[in-house]
């Protein structure tokens, strides 16, 4: 382990904390060394694959090119933030009723970036889905299964 | 196990770029205990497939892998998967195995290379033998059908 060389103070799903950090450690090392936080995972380390996904000030972003110090004051969320009431919120449900994934890996950058799409847009087109989740990569593939879900989730969304 | 797949491409002729449009795998793997995991495990073997298909190569130089990263060793993504793809169980029963199954998971990557090669030589008349099927792999081959071939 790094040494720590300094201490940040943000909200974290919600509840405010305080890390110590290394200046080098990302969002990810972040996650996982001092919350033990597993949902968002380094898998390319470049930005290319969407598996670190984490939502910085409402915006998603790739948590393996995001620095931890960046974070000092910010609302971070992540994929395992308490829903409202329900245990699972649409997209979750979406997810596992649509089988939309085969190993898991993939799945919590796809679920932030499916509700920030239906934030965005709560109807989207096939096409506008393909081209909102470009940037997440799934090696089993299960992308036509991932773009049901989205469009499933729409629907409970639009129910609820 | 058995598998099985028809492709419908395009080729771009002028960059040798080409766009698989439909995909359709069918397999024996004896019954199927969970048709909707069997139709996801066809549908995601046959596009990661595609991806050693169209775009998936190992670059090595002096014994080093040159290209060991998702930025210069491309998988398939949401934009490069067939709009169309269908998957099919044959019906069948494995008398051997449990409840009448034989199993799933690669058998949807056994006719996905073929196929789109056998398509691209339908659809424009060059055979191509080694994978991947990339843009410069079509257009050499389709210059020097026209008995103009590419200068290395």
């Amino acid at each position: 382990m790094s040494s720590v060389q300094r201490t940040i103070q943000f909200k974290l799903n919600g509840e405010a904390v305080s890390a110590d950090i290394a200046p080098h450690w990302n969002v990810v090392e972040l996650l996982q060394n001092c919350f033990g936080l597993f949902g968002a995972r380094e898998s390319c380390g470049q930005g290319m694959c969407g598996c670190c996904t984490v939502l910085v000030n409402g915006t998603a972003v790739s948590g393996c090119l995001y620095l931890a110090a960046f974070a000092e004051g910010a609302d971070v969320r992540t994929v395992e933030q308490p829903t409202a009431g329900a245990s699972l919120d649409a997209v979750q449900e979406a997810f596992i009723e649509s089988g939309a994934f085969q190993c898991g890996f993939c799945t919590p950058g796809f679920v932030l970036m499916t509700r920030q799409l239906l934030d965005e847009n709560p109807s989207p087109t096939d096409n506008d889905i393909r081209h909102y989740l470009s940037g997440n990569l799934c090696r089993c593939a299960a992308y036509p299964e991932i773009i049901a879900a989205v469009k499933l989730a729409a629907q409970k969304r639009a129910r609820r | 196990m058995t598998g099985a797949t028809g492709a419908e491409v395009e080729v771009d002729t002028e960059t040798g770029r080409v766009t698989v449009t439909r995909l359709v795998n069918v397999a024996d793997l004896g019954r199927p205990i969970n048709p909707d995991i069997v139709e996801s495990q066809l549908s995601g073997a046959a596009i990661m497939q595609l991806g050693f298909t169209m775009s998936e190569k190992m670059e090595f130089s002096a014994g080093a892998c040159t290209n060991p990263s998702l930025a210069d060793y491309k998988i398939p993504g949401m934009l490069d998967i067939p709009t169309g793809i269908e998957n099919e169980a044959v019906d069948a029963e494995q008398g051997s195995g449990p409840f009448g199954a034989k199993g799933v998971g690669e058998s949807g990557t056994f006719g996905v290379s073929p196929a789109v090669a056998n398509a691209i030589d339908d659809a424009v008349g060059v055979r191509l033998t080694s994978l991947p099927l990339t843009a410069e792999a079509v257009y050499r081959a389709l210059r020097e059908k026209q008995g103009n071939p590419l200068i290395d």
